[in-house]
């Protein structure tokens, strides 16, 4: 009876109140079901860093959702104040991904489209000598020797739309978690973010005192 | 471009490394607890470590010095990596039996249990990675 009066409390809790922790943790499950599904995809690390940071957001989430749905809002604000440097964290960390990946796949990116492009010079430039050629066992050669450039500069270009689709779009995911995170910390007064820069300020004024 | 470590490698790592930022979390929180202070502080200290830690597995060293290192090298981070699993395997064992100790009369007496559990549920992706996919990935 007292069990059964519980549970419809808990039930209660949820449908009516924290509903937004309630999504919260729903979407901390999508994330980890989102990166097991991106692993094979070439994500690499990235997905194993999503990964990390979303079995880790999960259990600290159902916790503070747990002691919230048992009542004890306080305690679960204040946890949930002491999970917050997780997320700054996990999400710092991603950073020298996002720049020295980026700078790299720039620079991969640009030597592929390099070779695509001297390869399709090989391939016209063999096409044309074996329509002036007269001999035509040399002609044929020719004609191998530009279908064959022709397939490598189709396969780079291949190269080139996967590293796009693969790699930039893991770059840009971390790169939009950064900007997500700065929007939020800067919105929020109480923020790491804030307190930080105002205990510079304070700096500031002492040393210029 | 360099090669690519397979899925299930990725997979269990990060399952492991996981389990070792609730196991700073449950041991932390279960020895705090034992000394008499709230087991939730171990979040703000013992658990941040211990996610860095994760994070410095999994992430760091892999990721711009991977390619450049020697075997040797290679064979010290990986010989590293297993001691701290099995390392972090007992950890979690031990955070259990002292979180289960715990009089419940403590302040947040059930956190470090609940998260010695997670640690131990994670550890499946260390022992995973221990036994089977140890020697991929390069």
């Amino acid at each position: 009876m007292a069990m059964g009066k519980a549970m419809t409390q808990v039930l209660g809790r949820m449908l009516t109140s924290h509903q937004d922790d309630g999504l919260g943790v729903a979407l901390d499950v999508f994330c980890i079901a989102l990166s097991v599904a991106l692993l094979p995809t070439g994500l690499g690390v990235l997905g194993a860093v999503g990964l990390f940071g979303g079995v880790v957001l999960l259990g600290t989430d159902s916790w503070a959702y747990a002691l919230e749905l048992g009542g004890n809002d306080e305690q679960a604000e204040a946890f949930k104040t002491q999970t917050e440097r997780y997320r700054l964290i996990a999400t710092v960390m991603t950073l020298p991904d996002v720049a020295y990946g980026g700078v790299k796949l720039v620079k991969e990116l640009a030597e592929v489209r390099e070779l695509r492009a001297v390869d399709r010079v090989t391939a016209e430039a063999a096409t044309s000598m074996s329509a002036r050629t007269s001999n035509a066992a040399r002609a044929e050669r020719l004609r191998q020797v530009a279908e064959r450039a022709n397939l490598r500069a189709q396969l780079r270009s291949e190269q080139i739309a996967a590293g796009l689709k693969l790699e930039a779009s893991g770059k840009l995911g971390g790169a939009g978690s950064v900007a997500l995170l700065v929007r939020e910390e800067w919105q929020n007064d109480q923020s790491m973010l804030h307190q930080f820069l105002r205990i510079l300020q304070v700096h500031c004024i002492a040393v210029h005192s | 471009m360099s090669v690519r470590p397979s899925p299930w490698y990725l997979l269990t790592l990060s399952l492991g490394c996981a389990g070792l930022t609730f196991l700073g979390i449950g041991l932390g929180g279960a020895l705090i607890g034992q000394a008499g202070g709230d087991p939730v502080d171990a979040l703000s200290v013992d658990g941040v470590m211990m996610f860095l830690v994760g994070f410095a597995i999994l992430f760091a060293s892999r990721l711009i010095f991977w390619p450049q290192a020697s075997a040797s090298i290679r064979g010290i981070v990986r010989f590293a990596i297993v001691a701290i699993f099995i390392l972090g395997v007992l950890g979690s064992l031990a955070g259990l039996v002292l979180s289960w100790q715990l009089p419940a009369t403590l302040k947040n007496a059930s956190a470090p249990f609940y998260f010695s559990v997670l640690a131990l549920i994670c550890q499946a992706g260390s022992l995973l990675w221990i036994t089977r996919y140890r020697r991929e990935g390069v």
